[in-house]
């Protein structure tokens, strides 16, 4: 590609970085040049700066833009101009000084070379940065709701409320569910003409991306296809209502439910066993704490057996404190689950108190009552192919990554509710059902909004359908048709982090946002000597390492200055060529910093790269190089002072005391 | 005097306030958040990052997350270092005055997002509470010693030297000083101060906090004294199981910290729960899981804007709802404002005021299920 001449433009509306750094000498090093427009923006973005920075593009025909030195308020990244349904905006790289912490240094010369590093870095990176184009994205605003029980029927009617189409498909729950479903509930989704149930059946197929969805399923042996939006997964844990744990005289908590609360209410004598199979579900426990109030106050007699009250909830104190007065009888055991022995139609029950532990608690009770078990849905392992999302730790839907719970995922448009992902009480369900509408409703606007398209590119040329890139890609971005020899990426899927173009063998996905290209750009600046020191490259995920380094900027904390960073969208985007190639060019080591485990937004993005680092050191050591010129550290977007001591610790391994922050004063 | 005229007003930038923002500014509604402080994140902006060889779902890391979707969004506007002074409304709009917080700003000049400087009315269709939490301040218990013994800290103090990755700051580097106790519910579940509930999120942080310094410094020999443990929400039930290597549960708060025969060591008294008799343990620390209250200003917006609290002093969403709908007309409320909430539960109250306020601001009104929905909302 041709290179074209770049902006950059350096402000400081309010006066804070010439606190420290000399702007015009700063001009005096970075200067126009054949390829280079350099102009200084008195005003501050949002008062007119913006529109001064776009009018420059404009008439210098700038093929992108670096923007530094503008001060907090103004580095939001905004299209520079837009025309009727389509646009083009020229990327703008940010290098905004202020926020760009690694400059910071005690000696005013170093500043600046630091300074004006961060700007040189970013100006490589602007060279083959490719316009973005937007066009106007409808969406369609049905969404297709799964599941049969509480959750679906509960999440369908806040979806409906919010003014979207419903489709509700139920699937077979021969597991039971644990808060029956309400004749209620059923008559307000059955009279909902914003919602259509289309019977019971299952999922077979869901293609497409965010917007716009192709389900197929399998209802009554009938193929049928569904459009939609967004998908709400919101299928029932599998719940077994009344488990034999060969327990004698026992009854289902759901059965115990409904008998207080009905017309033939016994008054006996009953206990109810919790937290038997570890901690209990705080569903469990709430229903068990509120039918035995109830049987006490229909005047018969209740123990509820335990070793942790769940009081959770806003509410739950009071309601555990009101159960005890109304005269429920709360024992707690410890290590030994209490022994139930049947005599004469009645049971004997022997327990040690955990609170006297030195009295044995012996009892006699008619009836014991056991609340359901509650696991992963035995259809899950199909559902999450379908979804291609994960399970979490424990079997059940949706990755355990706080960066998309509550109840997304990384596939937008991909959503759950309900016992499939997370144990609710019914209260937090109403909240979850809402927050599902909520995060359809933004995802699925009511108008057309201009939306990038075609970011990463797929060279049909090169691509050889290996469904490298399909398999780990982990927002659901790429999809392969038969009839098609190449992959295709889904612009309103992708997220940008680079996995795909990092794992194909074949180099045939160029990133939108940083191309193999661009990061060679970049590595020449970034290998060049500073102050006689070689560098060490850093390659920064923007979602850890980047936040966390401007955090250690604004408290003044001093990076040692060798650390030249490279932000990258995702770990993952980094691969062993490019992790070569900063060796080979002179840097002195080569960092790569990412999320932790099990945080990464991409989800296994920062896998990958811990992985490739590990190769090549298995590869250095094995030719007799030293292997700690490559290291992979997990850091987080809010941990300055240890990506600091991380940094002192690996370029300044021969110091033994930690260099300590600058920010005493 | 200037004059603002958003769409939505949202009084506080913690995790509540900015996913309510962030959320309805994404959906291209005009959002303006008033901060009291000189910088947005709350509370949990002070949290440490709780990870060890993998995340442990802490969530702090949202804060910095969604101050880059607040900042990034040109819908949102935020005025740091403002109070809110008076409130009017009428006919479906509020009026509220915001005055520069009292006090010069602390921060770093050219590092404070937008502070006010002067009066400031703003006209607004909703406004979103989103107030927050005060962490309970363990000096009313007295036997406990906090701010007499050095070695009695709160599980605040802790997360500030963990987030400054300064653990001699908590603990010299002696290998002989290993013994930590955690007491739980500390201004939480206690009738004596009349703080009946429970503050939901000091369990998980203890159990966050034990694992994290376990990782740091394995020879650590904790134990966690509870009431009840509650082992809530995704995945924390199979953390809470790999936990239990690494430190000892007890069952029964003690009541009393004593000074111990040295430096570095602290007598917990308290009732040996195998026993039920008297018990003196020896620690070289105590870490106090202080819980959330009700911020103290909370009365004052309870007159501004004519809601109510319940009778510990959070903001009650009334009889009739508890999913986000208005509490009062335009005012709708978000997470630990309403009652203890930690950050993933803060988020998802959050989006369900989104869903009301962008329903009753007419979002979503253009598209064609309109006239079935006007029957849904019945």
């Amino acid at each position: 590609m041709e290179t074209q001449r770049v902006g950059v433009f350096i402000g400081d509306a309010q006066g804070a970085l010439s606190k420290e750094l000399s702007l015009s000498d700063l001009f005096d090093r970075v200067k126009n040049t054949e390829d280079l427009y350099v102009a200084k923006i008195e005003k501050s973005l949002d008062n007119g700066g913006r529109a001064e920075i776009s009018a420059l593009c404009d008439k210098e025909s700038l093929s992108a833009a670096v923007i530094c030195g503008l001060t907090d308020q103004d580095f939001v990244e905004r299209p520079l101009s837009t025309d009727g349904d389509a646009s083009v905006t020229i990327p703008i790289i940010r290098a905004n000084l202020l926020e760009r912490g690694a400059w910071i240094s005690s000696n005013a010369e170093e500043a600046m070379d630091r300074a004006e590093r961060i700007i040189r870095v970013a100006v490589a990176r602007a060279r083959r940065a490719r316009p973005i184009a937007l066009s106007n994205r409808l969406v369609n605003r049905k969404v297709v709701v799964l599941g049969g029980n509480h959750g679906a029927f509960q999440t369908a009617l806040s979806l409906a409320a919010a003014d979207l189409k419903v489709t509700l498909l139920q699937t077979p729950s021969p597991s039971g569910c644990f808060f029956p479903l309400t004749d209620e509930l059923a008559k307000s989704v059955a009279d909902n003409p914003s919602i259509e149930a289309v019977g019971v059946g299952t999922l077979s197929r869901i293609d497409g991306q965010v917007g716009d969805f192709h389900l197929v399923a399998e209802i009554d042996g009938k193929r049928r296809v569904f459009d939609a939006g967004a998908v709400v997964v919101a299928v029932d844990a599998h719940i077994n209502v009344d488990p034999d744990h060969g327990l004698p005289l026992r009854g289902s908590l759901r059965g115990f439910m409904e008998e207080v609360n009905g017309a033939d209410a016994k008054t006996d004598t009953v206990a109810i066993l919790l937290d038997r199979n570890g901690p209990e579900r705080r569903c469990a426990a709430e229903a068990a704490v509120a039918s035995a109030r109830k049987h006490v106050d229909n005047g018969g007699k209740c123990s509820i057996l335990l070793r942790n009250m769940p009081v959770y909830g806003k509410n739950g104190q009071k309601f555990y404190d009101d159960a005890r007065a109304a005269g429920v009888q709360f024992l707690r055991y410890d290590e030994v689950i209490p022994s139930f022995e049947e005599k004469d139609g009645k049971l004997d029950v022997s327990m040690v108190d955990s609170i006297i532990p030195d009295r044995g608690l012996a009892f006699t009770i008619d009836r014991l009552i056991q609340p359901a078990t509650v696991k992963p849905n035995l259809d899950n392992p199909a559902l999450t192919g379908l979804l291609r999302q994960p399970l979490d730790a424990e079997g059940f839907l949706q990755p355990g990554n706080i960066r998309h719970m509550p109840v997304a995922s990384a596939r937008r448009g991909i959503l759950f509710a309900g016992g499939c992902h997370n144990d609710c009480d019914p209260f937090e369900a109403r909240y979850e059902s809402d927050a599902v509408a909520a995060t359809v409703l933004r995802e699925l606007p009511d108008k057309a909004i201009p939306a990038p398209v075609e970011i990463t590119k797929v060279d049909v040329g090169k691509c050889v359908s290996c469904l490298t890139c399909l398999r780990l890609c982990p927002h659901g971005a790429i999809e392969t048709y038969l009839n098609k020899e190449s992959v295709t990426i889904l612009s309103s899927a992708c997220w940008e982090c680079g996995i795909c173009a990092a794992v194909c063998p074949g180099q045939a996905i160029t990133h939108g946002s940083l191309s193999t290209e661009q990061i060679e750009d970049v590595l020449v600046e970034a290998t060049a000597e500073i102050h006689e020191h070689k560098p060490t490259v850093v390659f920064a995920c923007q979602q850890s390492a980047v936040p966390s380094l401007n955090m250690a900027g604004k408290k003044g904390l001093t990076v040692p200055i060798e650390a030249t960073f490279i932000e990258v969208p995702c770990a993952g985007r980094v691969d062993e060529t490019v992790m070569m190639k900063a060796l080979e060019q002179g840097a002195e080591r080569v960092l790569v910093m990412g999320c932790h485990p099990e945080v990464c937004r991409s989800l296994h993005g920062n896998l990958l790269a811990e992985k490739r680092v590990k190769r090549i050191r298995g590869l250095l050591e094995a030719t007799g190089v030293n292997p700690e010129i490559i290291q992979y550290h997990p850091i987080a977007n809010n941990e300055p002072y240890r990506l600091v001591h991380i940094l002192d610790r690996v370029i300044h391994p021969e110091n033994e005391e930690p260099t300590q922050p600058s920010d005493q004063a | 005097m200037a004059e603002l005229k958003p769409n939505v007003v949202v009084i506080g930038g913690g995790i509540a306030g900015m996913e309510t923002a962030a959320s309805l500014a994404e959906m291209g509604l005009s959002v303006l958040i008033v901060e009291r402080e000189d910088k947005l994140g709350g509370q949990a902006a002070q949290w440490a990052c709780m990870a060890t060889d993998a995340c442990a779902k802490c969530s702090a890391c949202l804060i910095e997350d969604t101050i880059a979707r607040v900042s990034d969004n040109a819908n949102i506007q935020v005025l740091t270092h403002a109070e809110l002074v008076g409130v009017e409304r009428k006919d479906d709009v509020t009026t509220l005055q915001l005055q520069p917080s009292r006090g010069g700003v602390k921060e770093r000049s050219g590092h404070v997002q937008w502070p006010l400087t002067e009066d400031v009315v703003v006209k607004t269709q909703a406004v979103v509470l989103a107030t927050g939490f005060e962490p309970f301040d363990p000096k009313e218990h007295r036997l406990l010693s906090y701010g007499h013994l050095p070695e009695v800290v709160t599980t605040k103090d802790l997360d500030e030297c963990l987030h400054e990755d300064a653990l001699e700051k908590f603990l010299p580097e002696d290998d002989s000083l290993n013994r930590i106790a955690f007491v739980q519910c500390v201004g939480s579940r206690d009738r004596k101060l009349g703080r009946e509930y429970c503050s939901q999120f000091c369990c998980k942080t203890s159990i966050r906090l034990v694992n994290r310094l376990k990782h740091l410094k394995p020879n650590l020999d904790i134990t966690i004294y509870y009431i009840d443990l509650q082992i809530m929400g995704k995945e924390f039930r199979s953390f809470y199981q790999k936990t239990l290597k690494n430190v000892r549960f007890l069952q029964g708060v003690p009541a009393e910290v004593r000074p111990g025969s040295e430096v570095n060591h602290v007598k917990l008294v308290g009732t040996d729960p195998k026993t039920g008799l008297g018990m003196v343990e020896e620690y070289n620390r105590v870490v106090l899981a202080v819980g959330m209250m009700p911020d103290v200003r909370n009365a004052r917006l309870v007159e501004m804007f004519g809601i109510e609290t319940n009778e510990y002093g959070f903001f009650t969403p009334g009889e009739t709802n508890g999913d986000g709908q208005p509490v009062a007309p335009g005012v709708y409320l978000a997470g630990a404002c309403t009652g203890p909430a930690d950050i993933q539960v803060s988020r998802l109250q959050a989006m369900a005021a989104v869903k009301r306020i962008a329903l009753d601001l007419g979002y979503g009104a253009l598209s064609e299920a309109t006239g079935a929905s006007q029957q849904a909302e019945v």
